[in-house]
């Protein structure tokens, strides 16, 4: 009697676990009438230092809907403060703020993610792929988003006053990520001035060990020297494009500069560009005649 | 050997000349003129508004703070005018002041200023604020699946360019051009001659191109190339440190078990040049 009790006890307590067991994981599909009704349910939300991806999981709790947030986004830093607004422009809001859009998904919920880069065809599309490749903040960073002074310079061309803004923004830029040889860098000197003691001599501290904040640095340091490397041809690319150069390149030239003894010096190599006003804008890079004469060092050119 | 090298390389260039040349060269057509590609906030929508309606910006506020961070400012601004606000990332600046008494909407912007942010009203009626980056010490948030996924995608952009890096830097690349021209192009050259495509032969015209390419992006193409390979292989990477010449330390960044390879500074190491500054 006491041993039937005992299965019998068993047998119910296995019946409530797959019971719950079958309930939790229980995928409901919303219809999309269904989604609509529940994001359109009043929320608020309070988060002094939330992530976005524990902000998406609160609002999938009080509206039902399976919200996931893409795994680049998920772990952004945010403060919000929103007092009786709907859930869908919670999301909208939260999509519109880092660049990003909303998807259905197979459950019948929503994700958030960045829209896939819309690569260009040819040279002339670069200006617009590569707003597109970088995060809101990483534009506002560069200065890509910047308004061109107007009116900047009203005579010239409006892709030289382009180009000629893309060059200032290259001052402010570069106090910012500092010099791009990584040992002249002093914005990341100052990052590592305080190091872990596990960052000794001879010793492997391998990333599995690094705490956030040195993982931060080290994102931070490679970062800025990309940047610091990279700003002059991502801001033209941004800016100006190449699209008159692709139509254009016989206007490219090559002349030598001479010093005021009238001897050659240089090799100057540079385009012609014609304004709308048939003004020629002429651009050329040089290098040293005394330079170009000496066969490369071994290992320098493949 | 390398970084004496380099300057040595560097030294002997005209590097103003050639960090201005696309400003005037890479000029678009009149077509492109009358559409341009004016870079934009992602959602490429037009300049944000930084407004309140008028019944609600002209609310009369009172914020006399000191040392509080910013959201619980805005926090209190939300909660007594009934407004909402998303800010996209913290500031920085951990705490400020204000003292600040008249409409909401420039007590808004006064905060704006003291925490180094931007705002607008978002398409749904919500406050959003953004960083602006005046302060030299702010940056965007580096989060490693993201910047994994923007190294990716720029990679992916620069491809467009017909230019073969191979790892050739311009200057190695006008050596090559010069070295194949012949007697006549020399001596118009020395005749101040300019010589254009049309006086080249198809190989060095196609120098010619490679040249200014690499000039222009070469080195960005290169810088985001290595960025994506250090993000990818972050997992396995370790940090170091090293003694230089017994006065200063330099903090490296390698691959797990291999200090020799592919080293990656992350700290200055002042006064010393003898390491390799790249790959």
């Amino acid at each position: 009697m006491r041993k039937l009790r005992q299965s019998t006890c068993t047998l119910l307590c296995m019946i409530a676990l797959a019971f719950l067991f079958s309930n939790g994981n229980a995928q409901v599909k919303l219809t999309d009438t269904e989604v609509t009704k529940r994001l359109a349910v009043l929320v608020t939300i309070n988060a002094a230092d939330e992530t976005l991806g524990s902000v998406v999981q609160s609002l999938a709790k009080q509206t039902g809907v399976s919200i996931h947030a893409a795994p680049d986004l998920a772990p952004h830093r945010l403060a919000l403060h929103m007092r009786s607004v709907t859930a869908i422009t919670v999301l909208e809001t939260v999509a519109e703020t880092y660049g990003c859009r909303l998807e259905r998904i197979d459950d019948g919920g929503i994700r958030i993610l960045r829209a896939p880069v819309k690569m260009p065809a040819d040279i002339s599309g670069i200006s617009a792929a590569l707003v597109q490749a970088l995060p809101p903040a990483y534009q506002r960073f560069l200065g890509l988003n910047t308004p061109l002074p107007v009116p900047f310079n009203s005579k010239a061309p409006l892709e030289v006053q382009r180009s000629k803004f893309a060059r200032s923004l290259r001052t402010s830029l570069q106090k910012r990520v500092g010099d791009p040889d990584p040992l002249q860098n002093e914005r990341i000197g100052a990052i590592w001035t305080q190091r872990s003691v596990q960052v000794v001599t001879g010793k492997d501290y391998s990333c599995a060990q690094w705490t956030d904040e040195e993982r931060q640095k080290v994102l931070l340091s490679l970062f800025y020297l990309t940047i610091a490397r990279s700003q002059y041809g991502l801001l033209q690319a941004g800016f100006v494009g190449l699209r008159g150069f692709e139509l254009h390149p016989e206007r490219s030239i090559m002349k030598y500069g001479f010093n005021r003894t009238g001897q050659p010096v240089e090799l100057h190599i540079g385009i012609v560009s014609v304004d709308d006003h048939g003004g020629r804008f002429e651009n050329t890079f040089g290098a040293n005649l005394r330079f170009l004469q000496t066969p490369p060092l071994a290992g320098q050119n493949k | 050997m390398n970084l004496v090298a380099t300057f040595f390389i560097r030294s002997i260039f005209v590097q103003t000349a050639s960090a201005m040349l696309l400003t005037y060269i890479l000029i678009a057509s009149p077509c492109h003129a009358k559409a341009p590609q004016t870079p934009s906030p992602g959602d490429g929508s037009a300049p944000p508004a930084s407004r309140l309606p008028k019944p609600i910006g002209e609310l009369r506020v009172d914020v006399h703070v000191t040392g509080r961070p910013f959201a619980e400012i805005m926090d209190s601004l939300a909660r007594k005018c009934n407004i909402s606000f998303i800010v996209e990332d913290l500031p920085r600046k951990v705490a400020g002041d204000m003292e600040y008494s008249g409409p909401l909407q420039d007590a808004i912007d006064r905060l704006g200023d003291v925490f180094d942010l931007d705002w607008r009203v978002s398409k749904r009626g919500i406050i959003l604020f953004v960083k602006r980056f005046r302060d030299p010490n702010e940056h965007p948030q580096v989060i490693h699946s993201e910047l994994n996924r923007v190294a990716l995608d720029v990679n992916a952009v620069f491809k467009v360019i017909p230019y073969e890096p191979d790892g050739i830097p311009w200057h190695h690349q006008v050596r090559t051009l010069y070295q194949s021209l012949n007697e006549d192009q020399l001596r118009r050259l020395n005749n101040k001659e300019k010589l254009t495509p049309a006086d080249l032969s198809a190989p060095q015209q196609r120098q010619m191109l490679q040249t200014l390419y690499s000039n222009g992006f070469g080195e960005t193409i290169s810088a985001w190339r290595l960025f994506a390979q250090q993000l990818q292989g972050m997992g396995n990477s370790a940090l170091g440190i090293r003694t230089l010449d017994r006065a200063d330390l330099l903090v490296y960044l390698y691959p797990v078990g291999q200090p020799s390879q592919r080293i990656q500074p992350l700290q200055p190491a002042r006064q010393i040049r003898t390491e390799a500054p790249r790959q």
